[in-house]
């Protein structure tokens, strides 16, 4: 009990609050939010680098015995770090920084954004560090109603029917969820809602359970209830539906951190879930692996061609999130094959792939804020030879563009190269869907550079475009901007550079979770 | 009859006493507020009573019988009657404003609730068939007068449409009861258990010798039905509910609502107790549960009067609740051999919180606004922020989402269904509780996004922001730490098991 | 005279009643099948009272002298509480007479289906 990842999940939740009830004055409000989130993104890398690579396991550890503690329900407080939920908890210290800090020209109802903002920031970091399945359940579902509002009142077009889209989606992946939950809680055998197994406090974890447990209904069915439950969320072809419009009509904050880190959930439950739980059990991937491979594979074609006809700069950055998730996908079908620690590669590239993605399209979605907020246009046929009045944007948007198209040197490439090169070895229809999946990024340097072409290239806006009247006075990034930018820039630099800084702790979290 | 008789049915004695003096002093005191406090303090006197009874102050434990053993006080009726007498505080508490300016029959509207409160207060503890149905029709006269109260003439066609399917379910009760009576021989719920359990040695045999009690016990639950809104006596809600005075509206769907559903546990527990009719009752509750939450949440959808919005929303609550109570687990596996009724607890304690606070907020604020149509909250945010804030954790919880407790109860419900093989009944449930989302988004949007189309302003008078807040606070409470209520719950269980 | 007769009949007159309570327009017509569905409970208990006397029970702590004349008692409570239904019913439609001028219960059409 060290208390550094409760105090991680608590503090933007416990900051939301006070600012709701206490602060009045906006500006007030705006810089005790940027302290906020500046000491939460601290707080994260310090985590980050306290976890012991060489000890591996479970580390950071809160335990709250009984916290619901009544005959047959026997919830704990249980949250801590492994290796694959380090690195995205520092992900979300990342995007919640840079998402507040791009905040700063927000002029309406301040107060109930931050609150709303730092809230949701908590509660993802909760989905995250939760051990306790009932506790992730909360975590999850609590962050709707924050997303609901900052989407609907903030938003631009048809903000209230995108903030319901996505709450019904997502309360529909909540509804499979808390049933699959309480049918392996239920089980005999299992009557645990831990999720790993922790020696220390001797606490038994279900994947260990799994293997031995008589579940109450069959394990295939259970499996797929949290798989689409988390394919709603990351999301994978055909229930995609949500993304585009929710990430359209959602303020350049939430943009953020709905690709940056709300994505991740459905990534993160993937592998602690679906891989950790059901490796274990009875459950046979030989059947489920390819039908996964395959959706991967058509998401990632079908999300690129469809980016290539979008004219919306951000509709167009969120039809690639469709894209680049179905290479998680694909990854993580190659589970498939694992026997020894060697063959976790794919593996490893799917969970890093959630890491940089998140910076990418982070970046991405917050200049495409930046420029919306010249233009007020976001339409890309009126767009056009933005990089003669905004040099410096354009040269963070030709980084995330190529980020995002996976240019060596760069973070995407990493994860990519990592995920093709361990699905090929596995062979089959995995090899096709590699191949597919290479496809994919060829596509992908086709609508990024494409799209970078015709909006910060090219020819001035013609004279129908509503940029052109006053196309001279466009401002280049102002001083504030740099630091959110700066901030989700860096670490794609970093990760291209020095993947190992994250491979060697995803690394030992993907091995553990298959107890080799 | 000794003195212990007495004092335990002393909360019911303390509560018609206040009722009487309330009609008494009606016709001498011009000062309706008085009246208010007079019917306060006499529920809080038999709060203490209530209290006294369940710590031993009074007699020396729970579970004792009174009158001939038709009266049982056991945990399970001491639970019941703290919460309705809590919620009886709560309304009628909040009402004195609404009093002052919209009934002109004040004495009576006052004592008349406070008649009901006493029949629910029976309800609860009553374990024997006659002793049910006098109480059920004690609760239910009074209520018929309450709705015709209001002063518009909707208000008496809702009454005499509330009159006439109240009628006909406590006849279908009734009915049932006797059945229930005649062949087991005896209307003390003890005797019958007996009576049933003696006479079976196979399933089989349970059902063919007792198609009779069979009959009564089905005819007795589509009777329940009316008292707990829920299918298929489910359509007078909306009619009723909208024409009804709004504190009598909020008192319907939570005190009634959890009379009708402690008789139905005690029934279910202490009657047929631990035999083969669970299957079948199991089966027919799921049916009920099924078309309740289905046709509550469809039908309001397309609701813009908010009354009636939550009006099929309590239809719908009904519905999850009644899943807990399908979730039958008499022979059980392993240690939640009764997690069904304890959810049903639970959520009923949740379930006051939650749709008081929305109600008397409804009260405060369509005062100010003048109309119940959704449109009228528009733009409430800006005009009271605190009051727009406990509305939203009002339906946020009943929507059920963390942190509050309607997210908890629909957990403690669906997890029984899934532990009692009712997994496609949790399924149907959760599914519900997603198309739910697009009504209560609704109410959300409108309150916090859409711009005021009304300079109307709003003054909600201080008892019902005092009450709602204090009801606020319990949402988040026994959200956060369920246990607070989920211990109790269980012993309450435990204390009308026949096994 | 046999139990079946008795309650065949009794079945009989509550189906006329519900069936009725549930479909007449008139408010009066309605009120008299709810008091014909009240009687037909009467007289199921009195019938049961008369032909199944009570059993020698197992659980001899809770017998009463009353359980042996409790379907009486029970026959009793129905006709009072009936009545006083009844009462309320007819105050309601006075009332209801004094602004509307007819007794028609229009609204409860959707009761039909």
């Amino acid at each position: 009990m060290n208390g550094l990842i409760s105090i991680i999940v608590f503090i933007p939740i416990l900051a939301s609050i006070i600012i709701l009830a206490l602060l009045r004055n906006d500006k007030l409000i705006r810089r005790f939010s940027f302290s906020i989130v500046s000491i939460e993104l601290i707080l994260t890398i310090f985590a980050f680098s306290l976890y012991d690579k060489a000890k591996g396991g479970i580390q950071l550890v809160d335990f709250i015995e009984g916290w619901i503690p009544i005959k047959g329900f026997n919830a704990n407080y249980l949250v801590g770090i492994d290796g694959l939920s380090a690195p995205l908890v520092l992900l979300s210290g990342i995007l919640g920084a840079a998402a507040v800090w791009g905040s700063w020209r927000i002029k309406n109802r301040v107060k109930e954004y931050f609150a709303l903002l730092l809230f949701l920031q908590g509660v993802v970091i909760g989905v995250f560090v939760s051990l306790d399945l009932l506790l992730f359940f909360i975590f999850w579902e609590a962050e709707l109603i924050p997303m609901y509002f900052l989407i609907s009142i903030w938003g631009s077009g048809r903000a209230h029917y995108s903030a319901a889209k996505f709450v019904i989606f997502t309360l529909f992946a909540g509804a499979l969820l808390i049933i699959g939950i309480l049918a392996i809680y239920l089980s005999q055998g299992i009557n645990s809602f831990t999720m790993v197994s922790i020696p220390e406090l001797n606490l038994q974890g279900i994947p260990e359970l799994m293997a031995g447990a008589n579940l109450l209904i069959p394990v295939s069915i259970i499996f797929w209830l949290f798989f689409i439950s988390f394919a709603i969320k990351l999301p994978l072809w055909p229930l995609h539906s949500w993304l585009p419009d929710a990430h359209t009509d959602a303020p350049t904050a939430v943009s953020v951190m709905l690709a940056g880190i709300l994505l991740k959930m459905g990534g993160y439950g993937i592998f602690r879930i679906s891989l950790g739980f059901f490796k274990n059990s009875s459950f046979n991937f030989d059947i489920a692996a390819p039908i996964l491979v395959i959706l991967g594979a058509i998401s990632v074609i079908y999300g690129a061609i469809l980016t290539i006809r979008q004219t919306d700069l951000k509709r167009l950055i969120a039809f690639s999130s469709v894209s680049h998730m179905g290479y998680v996908i694909i990854g993580f079908s190659s589970l498939i094959s694992v026997v020894s620690i060697n063959d976790t590669l794919a593996l490893n590239g799917a969970a890093l792939q959630l890491f940089t993605h998140g910076t990418i399209t982070g970046l991405a979605f917050l200049l495409v804020g930046l420029v919306y907020d010249r233009t007020h246009t976001r339409y890309i046929p009126d767009l056009g030879g933005l990089t003669s009045k905004m040099p410096i944007i354009a040269v963070f948007f030709l980084i995330a563009g190529f980020g995002s198209l996976g240019l060596p040197g760069l973070s995407g490439f990493v994860a990519e190269l990592m995920i093709f090169l361990g699905t090929f070895q596995v062979g089959n229809i995995f090899a096709i869907a590699t191949v597919i999946g290479v496809f994919g990024v060829v596509l992908a340097a086709g609508y990024t550079l494409w799209m970078i072409q015709r909006s910060f290239f090219g020819n001035k806006p013609s004279k129908e475009s509503p940029v052109s009247k006053d196309f001279e006075t466009l401002s280049d990034m102002h001083i504030l901007d740099v630091l959110p930018v700066l901030v989700l820039t860096i670490p794609i630099f970093v990760v291209g550079i020095y993947p190992r800084l994250l491979t060697d702790i995803i690394e030992i979290g993907i091995r553990e979770m298959f107890l080799l | 009859m000794s003195f212990q008789d007495f004092l335990i049915i002393s909360p019911e004695i303390v509560i018609s006493f206040t009722a009487i003096s309330v009609f008494l002093l009606d016709l001498f005191i011009n000062n309706k507020k008085f009246l208010v406090n007079v019917s306060i303090a006499g529920l809080l006197f038999s709060f203490i009573l209530t209290l006294g009874l369940s710590n031993g102050w009074l007699i020396e434990s729970p579970g004792v019988y009174a009158f001939f053993s038709s009266i049982k006080l056991d945990e399970f009726s001491l639970f019941f009657k703290v919460l309705i007498i809590l919620s009886g505080v709560a309304v009628i508490g909040s009402s004195g404003e609404y009093i002052s300016s919209n009934i002109e029959s004040k004495g009576e509207f006052l004592g008349l609730l406070l008649l009901s409160i006493t029949g629910m207060l029976l309800l609860v503890s009553s374990v024997e068939l006659i002793t049910v149905w006098v109480s059920l029709e004690l609760t239910a006269i009074p209520l018929v007068a309450l709705v015709a109260l209001g002063k518009n003439d909707t208000s008496l066609e809702a009454s005499l449409k509330f009159l006439i399917l109240s009628a006909v379910s406590s006849v279908v009760i009734l009915y049932g009861l006797v059945f229930l009576y005649g062949y087991s021989g005896s209307t003390y719920f003890n005797d019958i258990f007996s009576y049933i359990s003696s006479t079976t040695s196979s399933p089989e045999d349970l059902i063919v010798l007792n198609y009779g009690l069979l009959i009564g016990i089905i005819l007795l639950v589509l009777g329940i039905s009316f008292k707990l809104a829920a299918f298929p006596f489910q359509m007078w809600v909306p009619d009723v509910y909208q024409g009804a005075p709004t504190p009598i509206t909020a008192y319907l769907s939570v005190v009634s609502k959890a009379a009708g559903f402690a008789v139905l546990l005690r029934i279910i527990y202490s009657v047929l107790g631990g035999n083969d009719f669970s299957v079948i009752l199991s089966n027919l509750f799921s049916i009920i549960a099924v078309f309740s939450m289905t046709i509550g949440n469809v039908m309001a959808l397309r609701q813009n009067d908010i009354k009636r919005l939550l009006a099929y929303s309590t239809i719908a609550h009904a519905g999850y609740l009644l899943i807990g109570v399908a979730s039958l687990n008499i022979s059980g596996i392993g240690e939640n051999l009764y997690s069904g009724p304890q959810g049903v607890l639970y959520y009923l304690a949740g379930y006051a919180f939650t749709n008081l606070t929305a109600f008397l907020l409804i009260i405060g604020v369509s005062k100010s606004i003048g109309t119940f149509e959704l449109s009228g909250f528009a733009g409430l945010r800006k005009k009271s922020p605190l009051t727009s804030f406990v509305l939203a954790v009002s339906v946020i919880s009943l929507l059920g989402i963390p942190p509050t407790v309607g997210f908890m109860s629909k957990i403690f419900i669906f997890s029984a269904a899934v532990n009692t093989n009712l997994t496609w009944l949790a399924i149907v449930g959760v599914i519900n509780s997603v198309i739910s989302a697009y009504y209560y988004l609704r109410i959300l949007k409108i309150v916090f996004v859409d711009p005021e189309n009304n300079q109307s302003e709003i003054k909600v008078s201080k008892s019902i922001s005092l009450i709602t807040l204090i009801g606020m606070i319990g949402i988040l409470l026994l959200g956060l730490f369920p246990s607070l209520i989920l211990e109790i719950a269980e012993i309450a269980v435990m204390s009308i098991v026949n096994i | 005279m046999n139990l079946e007769t008795v309650l065949i009949l009794s079945g009989i007159i509550f189906t006329i009643g519900l069936y009725g309570s549930l479909t007449k327009k008139n408010s009066i017509v309605v009120v008299m099948c709810l008091e014909l569905m009240f009687n037909a409970v009467a007289i199921a208990v009195i019938g049961f009272s008369r032909f199944r006397p009570p059993q020698v029970l197992v659980d001899s702590d809770v017998l009463s002298p009353l359980n042996v004349l409790s379907g009486h008692m029970m026959a009793v409570f129905v006709i009072a509480i009936g009545a006083a239904e009844v009462a309320l019913a007819l105050a309601l439609i006075i009332s209801i007479y004094k602004i509307k001028g007819n007794i028609e219960l229009t609204g409860l059409n959707n009761l039909k289906n």
